[in-house]
């Protein structure tokens, strides 16, 4: 299965039920072989990045559609994992 | 050893906060005031509310309120007594526990967390103070 990492800019003006709110509803819309992996808050700049694994990047949009309004998606970019050991 | 929940407590953090570099950094740009609620578990008798008007990496006021309607304040977090002693003695993160509402949040959750530097320097400050919790 392939890896993403999905880049969000949050809406400015959400509140914490909102936030909170559409964080669960993306549990309820996944699409098989779509998985949630993790995410990282970058405040100062207001984005959001997470670390998908699906089978493409249209299946984590259509999963994704239903929060548009609260964390709209800029980027989705297929990537491949490097371990840092590896260069030890 | 100051109590929680006392006027004590809120007036040694606002020094500690006063002095605090790292906060004076992280929180130069922030503009706005709280009131921080504590609902009443074990022997707590009705919830009580702290005023903190932080300006700016300084706190220009702080104390323990007696009536809920004299501020208007930007945010609003309110949290059983339980987790504000786990989120001042940092056994849970203040942002985590927004993020799972425990804490939960009146005001700008987005603002909040564009200072997230700002929320975990001020918690650090609490750390310094020895503090006595109610049973």
């Amino acid at each position: 299965m392939a890896r993403f990492i999905v880049i969000h800019t949050p809406n400015p003006e959400f509140t914490q039920d909102q936030l909170v709110e559409s964080a669960r509803e993306i549990w309820n819309v996944l699409e098989p072989g779509v998985h949630w992996l993790n995410s990282w808050s970058a405040g100062e700049i207001n984005k959001l990045f997470c670390e998908w694994e699906a089978p493409d990047a249209e299946a984590i949009r259509r999963s994704l559609a239903t929060v548009e309004h609260i964390i709209s998606t800029d980027e989705i970019h297929s990537v491949v994992q490097v371990d840092p050991n590896l260069f030890k | 050893m100051p109590k929680f929940l006392s006027d004590e407590w809120i007036k040694a953090l606002q020094v500690d906060i006063n002095q605090s570099e790292p906060y004076a950094k992280a929180a130069e740009r922030w503009e706005g005031d709280f009131y921080f609620i504590i609902t009443p578990e074990g022997s707590m008798a009705e919830r009580v509310l702290y005023y903190m008007d932080l300006w700016h990496g300084k706190c220009r006021d702080a104390y323990l309120v007696a009536d809920e309607g004299e501020k208007e304040p930007v945010f609003r977090m309110t949290a059983p007594l339980s987790v504000w002693e786990k989120v001042v003695t940092k056994k849970l993160d203040v942002i985590q526990g927004l993020l799972t509402r425990q804490v939960k949040l009146k005001g700008n959750m987005a603002m909040i967390m564009r200072n997230v530097k700002a929320a975990q320097e001020l918690v650090e400050c609490c750390t310094h103070i020895e503090t006595e919790f109610p049973e």
